[in-house]
This record gives structure tokens, C-alpha cells and sequence, in this order.
């Protein structure tokens, strides 16, 4: 089943974690900003995983206010694969995969890829260096490019992100889906 | 074919493929979830089967039109409100049964993705037409969508009782079934409803944790022929 697929991918992604700064398998350790730091949004997306030999694709609606931080996964066909919530206090998450993974880094992920600048350095450690153009934004540790995030469209509900950890070997290309009214 | 022993939550075993059991999925909790979940989605299609089997004489001829008849399509719109998220979730698409060949489950709108389901394979079909044909033994919760299919259309019913109980209420022109979950699925299950006339027109599951699955039909019918784009998916 794609399930097991995308099981499998999120499985390997697997790390420890604490209850605001979930770990991202080879990435940088990112502690979740306010949900406050961009404007109130929704976003249907279609996300392409990519790592080695394993490409899958998953359907997230991501739901963003002054409050809270949502992201649901699902299967094309609609099955529900995971779950993350951050409440601007705690994050917390469920999915398919158990305690093998961590779905909260891909909202560490969303706030990196997304976020404004200043608060993405917020809550990055003081070895790291963000450096961006309005295209594309990247992640450094002792000069070495550990994040990229390729973006088009206009934030926060940008119209393709390119994220890529060349460490971990992880692609993820996120496009907006557009909806009918 | 008993197709509820082979998605039997708590006893039945789900075929992985050799990755993901070397991962140790295999008899994890997350592979207990995976199944129950697979089960929940096919459930819903015992409904119309057995709502097709039981619920009144018209629905049993069109049982009996059902196991002669070639094809079916159906529009589907399927609409998932989950707990986490304030806005639900909305697809719809086409269903298509061809006897004989196997199943299409085609979204068409917000995205595209279309399966087709026969007995040996499933293969999807992304945006801009990329395919992937996989062995059932790879995709094993697909390829048993693709049997439950082919059980509700040709009556192959079994165990719905062992599982349920089952309350059924309307006449021929408007009929309902509704069915509670016995302790083995209560965990999991909540309830599921059916809804139709002389097609189902609706299904309804709730699950424990407050997630809803509403699939609405519409537009069925029956004979209208394959298009070759139908046919060339279901060929592989």
C-alpha cells in the first residue's frame, strides 16, 4: 500500500525529540516560533517525498492562525497518515508510524521553509546561519548548506517550495493546490 | 471469497513489502493502525453489498442486474472532516467497475490521482499522467479495495454480522443501513450508515477519535461502455 511507502520514508526520518524542538534527521535543530509571525492562512498542497529509492506523494492541508498551527497528511485516495498540531506552547503529533517517527519536524520544516527570517533565526542555535534571497532561502553550519528551500509565489502560501537536506538525502516538493470556491 | 476475514483488523496480516518489514512494521502498533484504518474504508462497500443482498426485493434484482452487467460508473464527491483541521477535506471523481477487469477510483478534482485495482496489480496514475504499476502483493491494502469491489458487485458477501449489528430501516425506494461496531472494532470504529434508493447514494463512517468520512454518489449508472482511456488503466 502507498501507506507502507510513505511509512517507510518517515520511519527512516525518525529522531528524539523535545516538546517544542522536535529533531530533523539531518538538519538543524529548530525550536517552533509563534504562529503569530505570519498572517492566518489555509494551504491544500501537494507534497512529493523523495529519499533514495523511496518517492511517494501525500496530500497536507496545512491551517495556520494567531493561535495554532495544523497539519494533516493523507494518502491521495484520502487515507489519513498524520497529524501535527503546535498550539504555540506544546507541539504534538500522531501518525501511522507510531513513536518511529516524529511528525512534528515537518512543521519545523513549514516554519523554516515559510517563516519570516528573523524568527526562523529565533530558533535556530547560535552555529547556524540563515541566508536568503526572495527565491530561495538556506540553512548554514561552518559554511556548509544543510537546508535549501527553493520558493515560488507569494508567502506564506507559496505557490511551489523546493525543500531539500542533502544530508539526510530528503527532497520534499510542496505545490499548492488551487481550489474551486 | 471472504473478503472480512482477509481485512480483519485484529487477527489478519498485512502483506508488507520486504522494506518496510525489514523497518519493523510488520507487527508494530503503526501496522495494527494501518489495517484497521484499510478496514474502515473498505467496510462501507460490505454496506452496499449487503444492503444490495438483503434490504428488499428491488434491491436484490438489482443484485441480479449487477452480476450481469459489464460496467458501472458513478460520480463520487468524498468529503473528509478530520478532528485536527477546522476545514474539511473535499474530493471528488469518478468510480468505475468493469466485471472482470477490475475497479477505477479516479479524483479528479482539487488534484488528480487515479488507481485502477484489478486482482494481480494497482496502478496509479499522478498528475501529468506519470505511472506506477505495482504487484498487489506490494500494495496490499489497495489490491483489497480492488477484491471488496469486486465481492460488493458480484454479491460475494460474508461475516457482516460477526462484526456488526446491523439495523435497517425505508422500503425499496429509500432504504438505510446503519452498523455498530462490536468491541473488536469499537476501538477503532464509531459507525458507518448507508443511504439509496435504487443506487447507494451515500456513505457515512465516524471513527472513535471524531474523524468523519462522508462519500456521496451521484449520476450511477450501469452499461455505460469503458472509454479507451478507462480501458488502456485497467489493461496496465
Amino acid at each position: 500500500m502507498k501507506i507502507a511507502s510513505i511509512l517507510l520514508l518517515l520511519i527512516s526520518l525518525a529522531g528524539c525529540a523535545s516538546p517544542r524542538c522536535p529533531d530533523i534527521p539531518g538538519g538543524p535543530r529548530y525550536c517552533l516560533q509563534a504562529t503569530s509571525a505570519v498572517p492566518p492562512f489555509v494551504a491544500l498542497q501537494d507534497i512529493r517525498i523523495q529519499r533514495g529509492k523511496l518517492d511517494e506523494r501525500l496530500i497536507a492541508q496545512l491551517e495556520v492562525d494567531a493561535n495554532n498551527m495544523n497539519l494533516a497528511g493523507l494518502t491521495p485516495m484520502g487515507q489519513k497518515v498524520l497529524e501535527a498540531r503546535f498550539d504555540n506552547e506544546v507541539a504534538t503529533a500522531d501518525s501511522l508510524a507510531g513513536d518511529r517517527f516524529d511528525a512534528r519536524a515537518l512543521l519545523s520544516l513549514v516554519q523554516i521553509a515559510v517563516w519570516p527570517a528573523a524568527s526562523v533565526r529565533a530558533g535556530l542555535g547560535d552555529d547556524w546561519e540563515l541566508l536568503e534571497t526572495p527565491a530561495l532561502r538556506r540553512l548554514l553550519r561552518d559554511g556548509a548548506s544543510i537546508v535549501e528551500v527553493a520558493r515560488i509565489g507569494e508567502p506564506p502560501a507559496y505557490r511551489q517550495l523546493d525543500i531539500r537536506l542533502p544530508d539526510a538525502g530528503l527532497s520534499l516538493t510542496v505545490r499548492a493546490i488551487e481550489e474551486e470556491e | 471469497m471472504d473478503i472480512l476475514a482477509r481485512s480483519r483488523p485484529t487477527t489478519g496480516r498485512v502483506e508488507y513489502p520486504a522494506s518496510l518489514r525489514k523497518a519493523g512494521v510488520g507487527a508494530s502498533v503503526a501496522g495494527r493502525r494501518i489495517l484497521a484504518r484499510v478496514f474502515v474504508w473498505a467496510l462501507p462497500l460490505y454496506v452496499v453489498s449487503w444492503s444490495f443482498a438483503h434490504a428488499s426485493p428491488a434491491l436484490s434484482q438489482l443484485t441480479a442486474r449487477l452480476d450481469q452487467s459489464g460496467v458501472i460508473h458513478a460520480d463520487f464527491i468524498q468529503t473528509k472532516t478530520l478532528m485536527a483541521l477546522k476545514r474539511p477535506l473535499r474530493t471528488s471523481g469518478q468510480l468505475v467497475f468493469a466485471r472482470g477487469q477490475g475497479v477505477l477510483w479516479r479524483i479528479e478534482k482539487p488534484y488528480q490521482a487515479s488507481y485502477a485495482l484489478n486482482a494481480d496489480s494497482v496502478t496509479e496514475v499522478g498528475p501529468g499522467g506519470s505511472r506506477r504499476v505495482r504487484a498487489a502483493r506490494e500494495v496490499p491494502a489497495l489490491a483489497q479495495v480492488g477484491r471488496v469491489f469486486q465481492a460488493i458487485f458480484q454479491g460475494d458477501i460474508k461475516g457482516l454480522e460477526e462484526h456488526f449489528e446491523v439495523t435497517t430501516s425505508g422500503d425499496a425506494e429509500r432504504w438505510r443501513v446503519d452498523l455498530a461496531p462490536k468491541p473488536a472494532l469499537a476501538r477503532f470504529l464509531k459507525g458507518i450508515s448507508a443511504r439509496g434508493g435504487r443506487f447507494l447514494d451515500l456513505i457515512e463512517v465516524e471513527e472513535t477519535q471524531g474523524d468523519r468520512t462522508r462519500i456521496e454518489f451521484r449520476n450511477s449508472r450501469l452499461d455505460a461502455p469503458l472509454s479507451e482511456a478507462e480501458a488502456r488503466l485497467l489493461r496496465n
